[in-house]
């Protein structure tokens, strides 16, 4: 039993008033929210259930393997980050050692880097961007080529450490430690990259404008927005993170508005990458528009590894106006999976007009060998002959 | 006796999540940070459970280490005290004020004004309800020591929310 504690005021009121004490996040919904996110992060709770040692191990070789392949990302970074800088023109984040652009001269739009192109055949791509921001920063800062000002390092420092901490913690299995970063973390880092998306420097506007891509949630959508109008490295970055985290309505908005070409050509290939039926059948609307069809195909670069499933089917359905933009899509892309699906479906069905239409125009060399040997016959010789003067109207602008 | 049984450990964290987030909360005045400190908390229960001898209360033992955890992060980050804006107006009265959301939500962040040690036995006895043997337990230190920090508390306390008390 507790004896009496000698220092006690006997202060009702007080008690009262600090028991009634509030905090932001403690109203019961949010305790609930918050209470399943913790649920949701303990992937495995329990400390010696045998039946999940497997998992474990399996999660963390898994963790290795994407580390691994960061690791050595950020070793090409540190021996040929100057090279990569230089031939991209607009890296992931733009050095304050390098001159700004004049404002006339249009950039390109902003390549696939080397590390986004790896990154997206990886089956945890928010994760793994999220490694590559962090590294990338981390790699900025050893090469000393960067100086940020002291709440940018801070904040970068900070989140190195934790990087560290989720490696090591991964080197050692540890199972309800995975090397994510905590949702509350991102909107934490989220809410930085706002202020730094104010920044004066147009640099630190644009990496916040990548790195909101990166880790940013929806609620970025506005401020991405409003930086389209910034300066053309910064209007960049932001197209490319907006067509990241807009939905393919959203896009369809924002493709039709009035913007440069190559901003335009960002937005279209976020769409393309979605890969669903709807943004699909919304990118073929504007690649059948002839106002938007330079832009629309042209996009076709920045996705090289185009699935090119929902076009094959747009290729065969009944809905004319997008079985011919979808072959004039397959006629453009650089995937190779469209040639696959095109060579086989020239096997399978050659009666289809739009297969011919996106055949003639490609550059394989199996392709091409299939089509001579198709000309042989009347018929197909034929389809080839219109293919190929429908295709050359068809995509002169 | 150590705690190596598993459906022991599942069910303990599930029965304290809701106790270790609002203490977390309720020491560092953050939703976000909360969240992280009780998940770095259960990590390193997790990973510590077999060390756990169940000398005293799981709960004593889990306070423990999310007031660690809170440390560590104080220490690296170094941004808890929070600024007092939008201060409420006292003239309304004790109870008037005690009912108020907006002035609840001062006497949070002024708690948070409070020293470490004093935050944290304040905390600990007024919302979380640990007894002053608990709160040394999970501190450790005295209960002596316990009590003076409660008191200083108090204290600072009444002196800062004294024109809300007046029975005017």
């Amino acid at each position: 039993m507790e004896s009496p504690d000698p220092f006690s005021e006997d202060s009702p009121l007080l008690d009262e008033l600090l028991k009634s004490a509030r905090w932001d996040g403690d109203s019961e919904s949010e305790v609930v929210a918050a209470i399943t996110r913790i649920q949701h992060r303990l992937a495995s709770p329990s400390p010696c259930a045998q039946g999940t040692a497997w998992q474990s191990y399996v999660v963390a070789a898994i963790a290795a393997a994407i580390i691994m392949a960061l690791m050595l990302q950020l070793t090409v970074f540190s021996k040929h980050g100057d090279k990569i800088a230089v031939r991209s023109e607009s890296p992931p984040v733009a050095r304050a050692t390098v001159p700004p652009e004049p404002e006339k001269k249009t950039p390109e739009p902003y390549p696939e880097s080397e590390q986004e192109s790896e990154l997206d055949t990886q089956p945890q791509e928010s994760m793994n961007d999220l490694y590559a921001l962090v590294l990338w920063h981390a790699a900025q800062r050893e090469q000393q080529q960067t100086q940020w000002e002291p709440s940018i390092q801070e904040q970068l420092t900070s989140f190195c450490q934790l990087m560290h901490r989720r490696l090591v913690a991964v080197q050692q299995a540890e199972g309800p430690c995975l090397p994510v970063l905590f949702p509350s973390q991102c909107a934490h880092l989220e809410q930085q990259l706002w202020t730094w998306c104010r920044h004066e420097q147009h640099q630190h506007r644009a990496a916040a404008a990548w790195g909101l891509g990166a880790i940013g949630s929806r609620r970025s959508l506005s401020v991405l927005h409003m930086l389209l109008t910034d300066r053309p490295q910064v209007a960049v970055q932001a197209a490319y993170s907006l067509a990241r985290l807009a939905t393919t309505e959203e896009l369809g908005v924002l493709i039709g508005d009035q913007i440069p070409s190559h901003l335009r050509q960002w937005l279209l290939a976020g769409l393309v990458r979605k890969g669903t039926m709807e943004a699909t059948s919304l990118y073929l609307d504007f690649v059948a528009d002839r106002t938007h069809r330079r832009d629309a195909l042209a996009c076709l670069k920045f996705v090289p590894n185009l699935a090119a499933g929902p076009f094959i089917a747009y290729l065969r359905n009944d809905d004319m106006k997008r079985g011919r933009a979808a072959a004039w899509a397959l006629a453009t892309t650089p995937s190779p999976d469209a040639a696959a699906k095109l060579e086989r479906l020239l096997q399978l069905d050659a009666q289809n007009d739009f297969v011919w239409l996106a055949a003639v125009a490609r550059p394989e060399h199996r392709l091409r060998q299939l089509l001579m040997n198709l000309n042989a016959h009347p018929t197909f010789a034929a389809k080839i002959r219109q293919a190929q003067n429908e295709i050359l109207g068809d995509l002169t602008f | 006796m150590t705690g190596s049984n598993s459906s022991d450990f599942d069910e303990l964290v599930e029965a304290h999540l809701r106790e270790t987030y609002l203490l977390a909360l309720r020491l560092c005045g953050r939703a976000d940070l909360a969240e992280d400190i009780a998940q770095e908390a259960f990590r390193r229960a997790t990973q510590s459970w077999h060390k756990f001898e169940r000398r005293c209360l799981f709960r004593t033992w889990l306070f423990r280490i999310v007031l660690n955890v809170f440390r560590s992060q104080v220490e690296q980050k170094g941004t808890r005290r929070r600024e007092l804006e939008d201060v409420p107006d006292p003239a309304s009265g004790p109870l008037c004020c005690a009912r108020s959301k907006d002035f609840q939500e001062y006497v949070g962040r002024l708690i948070g004004t409070l020293p470490d040690r004093q935050r944290e036995v304040l905390v600990l006895h007024l919302h979380q309800q640990c007894s002053h043997d608990e709160i040394a337990q999970i501190l450790g230190t005295s209960i002596q020591n316990v009590r003076t920090n409660l008191h200083l508390a108090r204290k600072r306390m009444q002196e800062l929310l004294e024109p809300y008390l007046r029975d005017d």
